[in-house]
Formats: C-alpha cells, sequence, structure tokens
C-alpha cells in the first residue's frame, strides 16, 4: 500500500447514490476509501436534486470529501415511475443558476461541474426539435456555466461523451484556464489540444475494459492525468457498482501502461489534482484529526493517526503544524505499553514519532522531552518466556516501527544517547541483534520475512552507532559482546546492512586499540558463509561497488587506522583505503563528495607518512579541483546541479562540500613542502581566499586552516601567498562573530608575521598586534594561545625597537600572570616569548626585560620551571617537557649579556643545579641547551669578563665530570658542544691557576 | 630536533603493536602484512623519519574530524608541531659569512638559514652576494637545501647535472672520497644525520627584494650549489654548477658564532 493520498477528482458520491439502507452505504465506501489511501473525494453533482446531497455531505466531511455543483448536459427525469435521460432546457438552467451563484460566493465548491456536452445520439435526437437545437442548448447551458466559474477563478469538471473535441473548443474559446475532462472518449489527437490549453483528464477505473481509454492514456502526458471512479459508475467491473477506492485501479493501469511504479502514478496525480483544485496540503482540518486522535474509540484513533501519518511523510510544514499541537505527547502516551492500547496503535504510534523525528531536529527536542525514547526503547523488550529468536518474529513489526523511530531521533544531535546503556534497554538491543542476524545467516532464503529480519537487525545496529561517542561506552558494548552479531551483518550480503554494520564499527573502533584489534580478529560465527577474517572483508567492502558502501568502510578503517592497531605505512590503507577515498572525491554523489574528504583528513592529518601516500596517489589535485569548482558555480549562479533536494538543500551540501576539501587540503598540507607547492600550483589560492570572507563561518573556519597549512613555508609566504592578498581577509577576520574563527585566524596569522614574511610589517600595522594583545586577555583558551604564539614569532629576530612596542602594549605585569598561566601550552609559549626578548647582541634588550619583570621576579619563574620538571608524571603525557626547553634557552640568551647578567645566574644556586642535572636528560635538545648554559657562561672576549667566582661554583656543581661524559654522547652535537664547554671551562681553571 | 639518547626506548612508545593474525602466526608470510616486504627498501628511512620526528611527535591526537558534532568547536585540525629541527650550526637564524671565487675576482657572501626541516631533509635560507653588479650592488636570493641522505641522493638527476658532473664536483670535496665508488650503488644512503660532514644541493629560486623579478643583467641564480658543511668546524664549502657558468666557482663559509638563540614556529 502506498503512503501517498490519492484524490478521487470525479465522482457521485451522496445520500442518494449510496443510501445508509444498502450495502454500500456512505460510511461503508468512506472507510474503505480512506483505508485505500483516497483521501479526497471531489463529488460533483448532476442538477438541483443532487446539489444540495453533495454539498451537505461535504460540510460534514472534514474536508475529505470536496462539493462541485453543476448542471449536467443530460437531465434523468422520473416519468411514470420510470426514468428517462433528456438533454439539458434553459429551464433547467434558470432554476439552477440561483444555487450554483449561491455556492460560489460562499465558497462551498472546489469546482464547478459536473458540466458539459454530451451529443450522444439517444440524447440529442429528439422528437420535437433538430438535433442541432438540442447541441446548442448545452452549449449555451455549457457556456454560462463556464462564465461562473471563470469569474470566481474555479476550475470546470467536464463531461464530454461523444462530443469531446467540441467541448475542448468550448473551454479554448471561453478563455479556460482549469479543467479537467473526466472519462474523456474522444480521439487522442483532441485530446492532446486540451493537454495544449493545460487541461486534466481524469481516467476512471472502467479504463481495464476499455482499450480507447488505454489508448488515450498511453498517448497523454502523466503530467496531465488524474483519478476519478465517478462512483457509482465506471467501475472495474460491468454491472458492479462502483467506488472511490477502486481509484487504485486507475492508478495500477496507469503505471502499466506508461511503465512506471503505482506510487510514482499515485504522487504525481495527486500533485496535478493539487494544482487544479488548489487543494493545499493543509486539506484535512487538522483540528479535527487532532481532536480525533484523542478519542477513547481505537478505531477513530487508529484512522486519525493514519491521515497524520500520510499527510505528515516528507512535508516539513506539516510536519510543524502537527508538533505544535500535544499530538507528540498523545502518540507517547499510546506506546506505554501498560495503558493496553493495541498493538497495531503503538505500531502507528511509534512509526508516526519516527517520521516526525526524521531528519527534524526541533522535534526531535520535542519528542526526547515529551519522554518517547524510553518507551521505545520498551517497545524493544521481548517476552521472557519465549525464546528471543521466535519472540523477534513475532514482534517483528513493533520492533522495526520502534528501531526506525529511534535510529531517527538518534541521528539528531538534539537527542540525549545515553538511555541504552541501561542494563536492561542493552540487554534488549544485545538479544535482538543476536536473534536477528542469527536467524538471517541461518535462514538464506530471500523471503518478506527475513527481509523484516534485516531490516531490525539494520536499524538496531544503526542505533548502536550513533549512540557510542565515549571509550566507556565503547567498553561497555564491546562487553556486551556486540562484536559477533556485528561481524555476522557484516558478512550478511544485504548492502544496506552491511553499511550499518560498517557504521558502527567505526564507532566502536574510533580511538579505541582493544575494540579494534578485536573486531578486526573476530570471525563470523558458523555458519558463516565466508569465514574470513573481519579485516579482509572490510578491505573487500572497501572494493565494492556501491559508493556508500566504499565510503562507510574507507571510513571505519580510517577510525581502525586512527586507533594505531596497524604497523604503519600499513600497505592496504595506502594502497586500499586511500586511493578509494580519492576516487570517492570524483563521484557526482553530493553526500560522497561532502563525506569523503573529511575521511581524508582524518586519515591523513596525523601522520606525515599517509601525507606522502596522499601526495603520490594524486590526491591534491582531485580535493583543488573539487575546491575549485564548486567556488566557481557557486560564484556564477545560484542553480546549482549537485543533489537532488530543495534549492536550499543544495546551497547547504555545496557550502558543506567547500569546506570539508578546504579541510582536506588543509589536512594534506600539514607536513610536507612538496604537498603545498601542488596544491598551490592547482591554483586554490584564490578560492581559499574568497572562503576566507564566506558567509558560512564553518567555511571561514576551514579557509583559515587551508592558508595555515599552506603558510608553513617561507618559500610560500615569500611569494604565492603574499600575491595572493591573504592579509586583508585574514586581519579582518581577527573581528569574526565567531570565536573559533578569530582563533583560526589568528593562527594563520602566526605565520604570516614571522622574521621573513614579507606581509609581517601590514599585520603588526593594520591592527594585528593591537588584536593579538587584546586576544592574551580572551577567556577563549584557543584564542589566547594562538595570540601569545603570533606575538613570539613576531618578537623572533625583532630588533630593540619593536620588542619595546610589543612589551608597552602587553606590559611585563601581564607577560608574568602569563608565565604563570594554569595552561602549560600558554606557560610554553610566554617563555619562548620571554626567550625570544632576551636574545641577540643587544644587552640592553636583557636590560629592559631584568627591569621590566624584575630581576628576582624572572629568575625565580625560570627556576620554578626548571624545578616543575624535575616532577615524573605519570599519565603519559609530561607537559613539564614543553616549559623546560625555552626555560633552559632563556637561560642560555641571558648569560650571553654582561658579566652583570652572568653574574645574576651565578647567585641562583638552584638554577645551576638544575641545569647540571639536566645535561644527562634524556633528550638530547635539552642536553645540547644545558652544553650553550655553560659555555656561555665561560665565555670570555675582549668585552667582557668571566666572573671570577664562575670556575669555583661550576666545579663545585661537578659539571667538568658531567661534560667529560658527555663527550661519549650518543649524539654527534650534544659531544661537540660538550666539547667547546669542557674546552672552555678548563682554559678557566687554567686562569684560576695561574 | 635531535633524536633522544634512549632512541629505541622512545620509539616503542610511537610503534604500533602489529596486528596478530591468528591465521598465520606469522607477520611476514601473512597476505595481511604484505607491508613488511614493501618495507624492506626503505625500513632504514621510515625508521629515521619516525627518530626525527619523534621528539616533535604528541601521543595526543586531535579529535576525528569525521565524528564531530555538527556544533563542536574546534580550532586546529591536528595537534601535531612543526617544531624547527636543528643539525649542528644548521638551525633557522644561524648566520655563515665568507667569500664565493670565480677566477681571480671574488664575492662577500652572507647566509642565514631560516627553517631547517629534517624530517624532510631540506633547509631554506637566503643567500646575499655583494658587488656582483653595479645595478646591485647587493644581492639576496631565497635558496632552499636539499640534505643528501636517504631522501636525496648524490645524483642530482636534475637542474642539468648528469651523473658525471655530479661526479667531477663531489669529488672536490675531500670528505667526499670515501663514496667515489659507492656513491651510486643501489640502496646506498648516506646517513647524515651521524656525520661530521652533511653534503647538501643548494638551489636558489628567487630574489627576495623582488620574486617576480626572472632575470638579472650579469648576475644568474639558475644553477645549483654542491655543498659540504663540516660540523666539527662549522664550514661550509661549496661549487657553484650551471653548465653555461665557469665552472668550480668555489664557496667558503665560516660560521658567525651567535651564542644566543632566538625560537618560532610555525602554526
Amino acid at each position: 500500500m502506498s503512503d501517498y493520498c490519492i484524490i478521487d477528482c470525479h465522482a457521485h458520491i451522496h445520500e442518494g447514490n449510496f443510501p445508509a439502507s444498502s450495502n454500500n452505504s456512505l460510511e461503508v465506501i468512506l472507510e474503505s476509501a480512506y483505508k485505500a489511501n483516497v483521501q479526497i473525494i471531489v463529488s460533483v453533482s448532476e442538477g438541483l436534486g443532487d446539489a444540495t446531497q453533495v454539498l451537505k455531505l461535504a460540510s460534514q466531511s472534514q474536508g475529505r470529501v470536496k462539493a462541485g455543483v453543476g448542471l449536467h448536459p443530460v437531465q434523468t427525469v422520473s416519468s411514470n415511475n420510470e426514468s428517462i435521460e433528456r438533454s439539458v432546457t434553459q429551464d433547467d438552467l434558470k432554476e439552477f443558476l440561483p444555487l450554483l451563484r449561491k455556492c460560489i460566493a460562499n465558497q462551498e465548491i472546489c469546482c464547478v461541474g459536473e458540466v458539459g456536452l454530451d451529443f450522444s445520439p439517444h440524447i440529442v435526437r429528439g422528437k420535437e426539435f433538430p438535433e442541432e437545437h438540442y447541441r446548442e442548448i448545452q452549449r449555451q447551458v455549457f457556456k454560462k456555466q463556464i462564465e461562473l466559474a471563470v469569474d470566481a477563478n474555479l476550475p470546470l469538471n467536464v463531461h464530454s461523451r461523444s462530443a469531446g473535441h467540441y467541448a475542448i473548443e468550448e473551454l479554448q474559446n471561453a478563455g479556460v484556464k482549469r479543467a479537467v475532462l473526466h472519462a474523456f472518449d474522444g480521439k487522442a489527437s483532441h485530446a492532446m489540444k486540451g493537454v495544449e490549453s493545460g487541461y486534466y483528464f481524469s481516467v476512471p477505473p472502467s479504463i481495464v475494459r476499455s482499450p480507447q481509454k488505454q489508448k488515450l492514456v498511453a498517448t497523454l502526458p502523466v503530467s496531465h492525468l488524474l483519478l476519478e471512479t465517478d462512483s457509482p459508475a465506471l467501475g472495474p467491473n460491468k454491472n458492479e457498482d462502483n467506488q472511490p477506492s477502486n481509484a487504485y485501479v486507475s492508478a495500477q493501469e496507469i503505471a502499466r501502461l506508461k511503465d512506471m511504479e503505482v506510487s510514482e502514478v499515485i504522487k504525481i496525480t495527486e500533485e496535478n489534482a493539487r494544482k487544479l483544485f488548489g487543494f493545499l496540503m493543509t486539506f484535512t482540518k487538522f483540528e479535527d484529526v487532532v481532536h480525533q486522535i484523542h478519542s477513547a474509540d481505537p478505531n477513530q484513533v487508529f484512522i486519525a493517526l493514519k491521515t497524520v501519518k500520510n499527510s505528515i511523510i516528507g512535508n516539513r510544514t506539516k510536519k510543524a503544524q502537527y508538533a505544535q499541537s500535544d499530538i507528540i505527547n498523545r502518540l507517547v502516551d499510546l506506546l506505554a505499553s501498560e495503558n493496553n492500547v493495541s498493538e497495531d496503535l503503538r505500531i502507528q504510534a511509534a512509526t508516526i514519532l519516527g517520521s516526525f523525528a526524521h531528519g527534524n531536529d526541533e522535534i526531535v527536542s520535542q519528542i526526547v522531552s515529551a519522554g518517547a525514547v524510553p518507551r521505545l526503547l520498551n517497545a524493544l523488550s521481548l517476552p521472557p518466556n519465549t525464546s528471543p529468536a521466535i519472540a523477534v518474529q513475532q514482534n517483528l513489526k513493533m520492533l522495526e516501527a520502534a528501531t526506525r523511530a529511534l535510529k531517527a531521533i538518534y541521528s539528531s544531535s538534539k537527542s540525549y544517547k545515553k538511555d541504552i546503556y541501561d542494563p536492561k534497554h542493552l540487554n534488549n538491543i544485545m538479544k535482538i541483534l543476536h536473534a536477528t542476524t542469527s536467524s538471517i545467516s541461518e535462514d538464506a532464503e530471500h523471503n518478506a520475512q527475513t527481509a523484516s529480519l534485516v531490516m531490525v537487525a539494520e536499524l538496531t545496529t544503526s542505533i548502536v552507532a550513533r549512540c557510542c561517542t565515549t571509550l566507556e561506552e565503547q567498553t561497555l558494548l564491546g562487553d556486551s559482546g556486540i562484536i559477533p552479531p556485528l561481524v555476522a551483518l557484516l558478512h550478511s550480503g544485504y548492502a544496506k546492512a552491511q553499511e550499518a554494520a560498517m557504521d558502527a564499527f567505526s564507532s566502536l573502533c574510533r580511538e579505541n586499540i582493544d575494540i579494534s584489534r578485536a573486531s578486526l580478529n573476530a570471525r563470523a560465527y558458523p555458519p558463516a558463509p565466508f569465514g574470513q577474517m573481519t579485516l579482509t572483508t572490510m578491505l573487500d567492502l572497501v572494493r565494492d561497488k556501491g559508493q556508500n558502501m566504499r565510503l562507510a568502510a574507507a571510513t571505519c578503517l580510517t577510525n581502525i587506522y586512527r586507533a594505531d592497531v596497524f604497523p604503519e605505512p600499513f600497505s592496504d590503507i595506502v594502497l586500499v583505503v586511500l586511493p578509494t577515498l580519492i576516487k570517492l572525491l570524483k563521484e557526482d554523489n553530493t553526500q560522497v563528495q561532502e563525506r569523503a574528504p573529511l575521511i581524508m583528513a582524518d586519515l591523513v592529518k596525523d601522520s606525515e607518512t599517509m601525507q606522502k601516500a596522499a601526495f603520490e596517489a594524486d590526491a591534491i589535485p582531485s580535493l583543488a579541483n573539487i575546491l575549485v569548482s564548486v567556488s566557481k558555480e557557486h560564484d556564477e549562479n545560484n542553480e546549482n546541479k549537485i543533489g537532488v533536494q530543495g534549492a536550499g538543500g543544495i546551497v547547504v551540501s555545496k557550502e558543506k562540500v567547500k569546506e570539508n576539501s578546504l579541510i582536506a587540503l588543509a589536512a594534506v598540507c600539514l607536513l610536507r613542502e612538496e604537498c603545498r607547492t601542488q596544491a598551490i600550483n592547482c591554483k586554490i589560492l584564490p578560492c581559499t581566499v574568497s572562503a576566507l570572507s564566506s558567509t558560512n563561518p564553518a567555511v571561514r573556519l576551514a579557509a583559515c586552516q587551508c592558508v595555515k597549512s599552506l603558510s608553513r613555508s617561507v618559500r610560500h609566504l615569500r611569494t604565492h601567498l603574499v600575491d595572493a592578498g591573504v592579509t586583508g581577509p585574514l586581519l579582518k577576520l581577527l573581528d569574526d562573530e565567531s570565536p573559533v574563527v578569530q582563533a583560526a585566524a589568528c593562527g594563520s596569522l602566526c605565520n604570516l608575521i614571522l622574521d621573513f614574511s614579507p606581509m609581517k610589517k601590514t599585520v603588526i600595522e593594520d591592527g594585528g598586534l593591537a588584536n593579538f594583545v587584546k586576544f592574551t586577555h580572551s577567556e577563549n583558551t584557543a584564542l589566547k594561545l594562538n595570540a601569545i604564539w603570533s606575538l613570539k614569532n613576531l618578537l623572533y629576530s625583532a630588533d630593540t625597537e619593536t620588542k619595546r612596542t610589543v612589551m608597552r602594549q602587553l606590559s611585563y605585569e601581564y607577560l608574568i600572570d602569563l608565565l604563570n598561566d594554569a595552561s602549560v601550552e600558554i606557560q610554553e609559549q610566554a617563555l619562548d616569548l620571554v626567550r625570544n626578548l632576551v636574545c641577540g647582541k643587544q644587552k640592553e634588550d636583557i636590560d629592559d626585560v631584568f627591569s621590566g619583570m624584575g630581576e628576582t621576579v624572572l629568575l625565580d619563574i625560570l627556576e620554578k620551571k626548571l624545578s616543575n620538571s624535575n616532577m615524573v608524571i605519570d599519565d603519559g603525557e609530561d607537559n613539564s617537557l614543553l616549559t623546560l626547553e625555552p626555560a633552559l634557552y632563556t637561560l642560555v640568551n641571558i648569560a650571553v649579556g654582561s658579566s652583570q647578567h652572568r653574574e645574576a645566574l651565578l647567585k641562583r644556586p638552584e638554577i645551576l643545579q638544575n641545569i647540571v642535572r639536566y645535561m644527562s636528560h634524556e633528550k638530547a635538545s635539552i642536553r645540547i641547551s644545558t652544553a650553550w648554559c655553560i659555555i656561555n657562561l665561560t665565555w670570555a672576549d675582549s668585552e667582557e669578563k668571566v666572573p671570577p667566582e664562575c670556575y669555583e661554583i661550576l666545579k663545585d656543581l661537578g659539571v667538568e665530570e658531567k661534560l667529560r661524559a658527555m663527550e661519549n654522547d650518543p649524539e654527534r652535537d650534544v659531544r661537540d658542544r660538550a666539547r667547546t664547554a669542557l674546552c672552555q671551562f678548563n682554559s678557566l681553571s687554567d686562569m684560576q691557576e695561574e | 630536533m635531535p633524536i633522544p639518547s634512549t632512541a629505541p626506548a622512545g620509539l616503542t612508545t610511537t610503534t604500533p603493536l602489529p596486528i596478530i593474525c591468528p591465521a598465520c602466526k606469522d607477520a611476514s608470510s601473512c597476505p595481511k602484512h604484505r607491508c613488511n616486504k614493501v618495507l624492506t627498501k626503505s625500513c632504514e628511512t621510515v625508521e629515521r623519519e619516525l627518530k626525527t620526528r619523534a621528539s616533535v611527535e604528541q601521543p595526543r591526537r586531535a579529535p576525528s574530524l569525521a565524528c564531530r558534532a555538527a556544533d563542536e568547536q574546534w580550532v586546529d585540525i591536528s595537534n601535531q608541531r612543526l617544531k624547527s629541527t636543528q643539525l649542528g650550526g644548521l638551525y633557522p637564524g644561524s648566520k655563515f659569512k665568507g667569500v664565493q671565487k670565480s677566477g681571480k675576482t671574488s664575492y662577500e657572501v652572507a647566509v642565514k638559514i631560516q627553517h631547517v626541516d629534517l624530517a624532510e631533509s631540506s633547509m631554506c635560507g637566503y643567500l646575499n652576494i655583494k658587488g656582483l653588479t653595479t645595478e646591485f650592488p647587493e644581492l639576496t636570493t631565497f635558496f632552499e637545501a636539499e640534505i643528501i641522505g636517504p631522501k636525496h641522493s648524490f645524483l642530482t638527476r636534475k637542474w642539468q647535472a648528469e651523473e658525471q658532473f655530479d661526479y667531477t664536483h663531489w669529488k672536490r670535496f675531500p670528505a667526499f672520497q670515501p663514496y667515489l665508488k659507492t656513491f651510486n650503488q643501489d640502496g646506498f644512503a648516506y646517513d647524515f644525520y651521524d656525520k661530521d660532514f652533511v653534503f647538501m644541493r643548494w638551489k636558489e629560486h628567487f630574489l627576495v627584494s623582488d620574486h617576480h623579478l626572472r632575470s638579472i643583467d650579469g648576475a644568474s641564480y639558475d644553477g645549483f650549489y654542491y655543498i659540504c658543511y663540516q660540523r666539527s668546524t662549522n664550514q661550509i664549502t661549496g661549487y657553484y654548477f650551471h653548465h653555461q657558468s665557469e665552472w668550480f666557482q668555489h664557496l667558503t663559509l665560516e660560521h658567525d658564532n651567535e651564542r644566543s638563540f632566538g625560537n618560532y614556529e610555525f602554526r
């Protein structure tokens, strides 16, 4: 059965034709029409007698029966207890017009009809007058009613038996734009003239027994067809009363003749009817439905639920309208098993909740706060006394509806995803997964039952995929035995289910080495069709025909790779997954184009080896191609070709494609110069620079990332980047409304402000410096860090004047705060900033810092950083190392200064002891810096003498022994520096002895 | 950055554990572990890469981009840092001074190193030469250096340098003598990291003052330098090569004894 709405565009539904006493009472035929999804019936009159009945029914039908009023060319009159058909007269018209005018004025009708011409011989060959007389009167009656319809802007519902092309002529002559010719029996060529004027042709079920109508339908375009029944006439079987539910027969026959899906025919004819009659999607009085849904009568509720279900499918406006009523609460109530609601109603309620939740974040919030999730999860519980396999089979419909709803809810970021971890629910989910997946693998037959089992398995797996975000959740799921059923599903051979399994593995394995390893080594439980390792299957699926499957498999393997289970470089990742992703980039599939670059970014961003592999596999030209084409199309016109949804959807997804391709380019260009060069040669800079000024903050952010990666190069800073004009747009982004974009822009400027960048001066002068200083006070740690980083980079190799300018704005007082910041990363940058301040040949630079900060304060801080680094930190991340090297090099630089500066250091035994201790630090760079400390402390030249106490102090600390040990260091650079230091130390010793 | 002295221990933390494939119990023969075969030739290279990055590499990875929530705030796509590296006197900001001799004339030359990336075996800087032409009494070019090692062989294979030119130039460095016979052999890679002598090619790319200027009267930077740097003495010697210029123009540079060290880091 179709989920669409069928509109019967022409029928004679009223008490007279379907008396209450008969088997086919109005109630019966309307009920069966409703069950057959015939949601609107246009009931037309033939004359005064039935018009009032039609109007009465329409007014009571809650919008399901729409009235058409008109005077038929053939009038049935009774004489001598006999019904006689005769041609319409002027008197009939005179009598009829007041009613028609009233109906029009009261807006009671959706069309004027049934009107028209009927030139059948038994009608127009009267005894009194020649044939032409009757024809002429019919024309006049028809014309008059046409006139009224055109004036009222109403469509005409036209009868044209044996007068097809005459009727069309009349309509055309009167300039009619909206008309339906019902049960047209003329030639197809005549009908085509009507099509040219925009008229519709409604097809009755009798088409199945009418070759003429079949020929007509085969000729006419489906865009001009409607469904009708003409009930009680023109049924599929001769001599049997017709009824609206038979409209489906017409649809079926049209589908057959046009070689289309029935659902498609129904959808198109529904749209045609809505256009013709001006029926809005809100044809049902929605208050009535809402009222009905609260009815105590389950049948009423069932009918109301069906109305809701059919009207909200794919209709955001309707969804929003219904969601505003308290219908969602009612649905949640219906779900509760304790309320003694029938299984059918509960299934409907779950289905409708799923439909509401699908792709609609706002309604999901509403559904979640109405408490739907626990209820839906409860619906997953299986009766305790039956084996799960049988219980699942018995509850398939409920399980399918509930899991579909849960999947839709969990697909939204607005949902709360912890509920499934309640042991009760988790247990149910596991039972369902085990039962469904083992039934699938045992039962190779493809029947409806299997399809349903696969569906439940797929949906349940999708739920798990969406709810698994943290390490604890991954572990919990793993411990509950999730892997075997997922492996079974992965080997099931059902593409959608396999994709779902792949998604679930992606979530489970993300950054989780244990689960990744367990998943890869798992095999499908017997009797598995393949019996091969999961890893092999995953790699097979990366080479699958379906794009979505390839993407799902590549995503999954990327997450597993990122969990560090493979020895790097793992050739299957390089030779299979990466090339697949690159090929997917070229697919004309929006979803794939959107996702693939992001997966590729994840795959390469943390590994130089992978960036190299991506370069060698030609990923960069493909990404550049996407970026360039998506930027171009977007600039040139807003009518885009990608995607199939509404215009809004396309623009959004194009923005996503742009954002993600920028991110992927940023990731590929992070570490290797050849990648940057190739990306720039692929002409990505103009697009990237214009993306910096995008109206979409996500695109601006991505563009900043890209500039940041590309600017990690002296060569490109000096050439392409300055030529591309990145400075202006980046500086503007420092005032961006989004702090994240500000931070990212600041990050890119960190590179533009370097000594060798030709843009340094512009950045400083055009507000960069002022902003960096301002942002060092930001609450946003990312922005604050990048701001200090910028200042550190700015002060690299700077002259005294620049140093003073910066420090006047930043202030030494605040620098002290930064040096003691809670974040070690900020401390590191602040220390490096001090290191750069005291660097160089100008001894006054050191004086400035000593007096600005206070000599004792500065040396206290440095001493603290050196001693903090003593602490062994167990949790693996030794952050203190970050501050150790800059602290030591600050000391190295201070020791280059005057003898006073050196004396200041020599007066700090704690500092000196630490330096000596670090001479055997495990990091060679630290050992080198300590050697430099000794070299500088003992340096003698024409300008400065070594402080006399120096030798004794260092000797007592055991420097000499340490240096001798360093002479045998495994690192050549350490040996070389130690030798120099030792040489100087020994010459001090000689001087001492003299 | 130099490698830690305890390299093997440091490596275990970054080396992923292999999957034990129950099908074969032997990683080398398992078809899923083909990488071992692929790797055999460049194994050393990869290890070196790991070593040079080891001190830079951070265990903490930036979270997955594809899995982030729609409204998640993020600034950086990766936590990997690109710290400057150092090899003896080759570090950012390091300066060398000396002369380039062409026949009987000699020119003052100053070199400033701007960036060193040992993981990429590359380096770049400025090369300043005085008195070459009257129009430009001073010229500064940007050059990139290829450090001979696992990534760059002694054979140039570009810039119009044929094998025999490579041979005649490298041979002029006494430090090259041990490699005269082996430098062209398959599988030979010079391990610059552990050696006193570091061989390089320096290729100038553009004028720092105006990168659009393609040619200057009387001066050319179409060729490149064969370079030998000695770490223990901090001396650089080199020969300029351009097939149309005078051969064996000799460059000698001494390190400018700077004893303080600033620091920058690409973000």
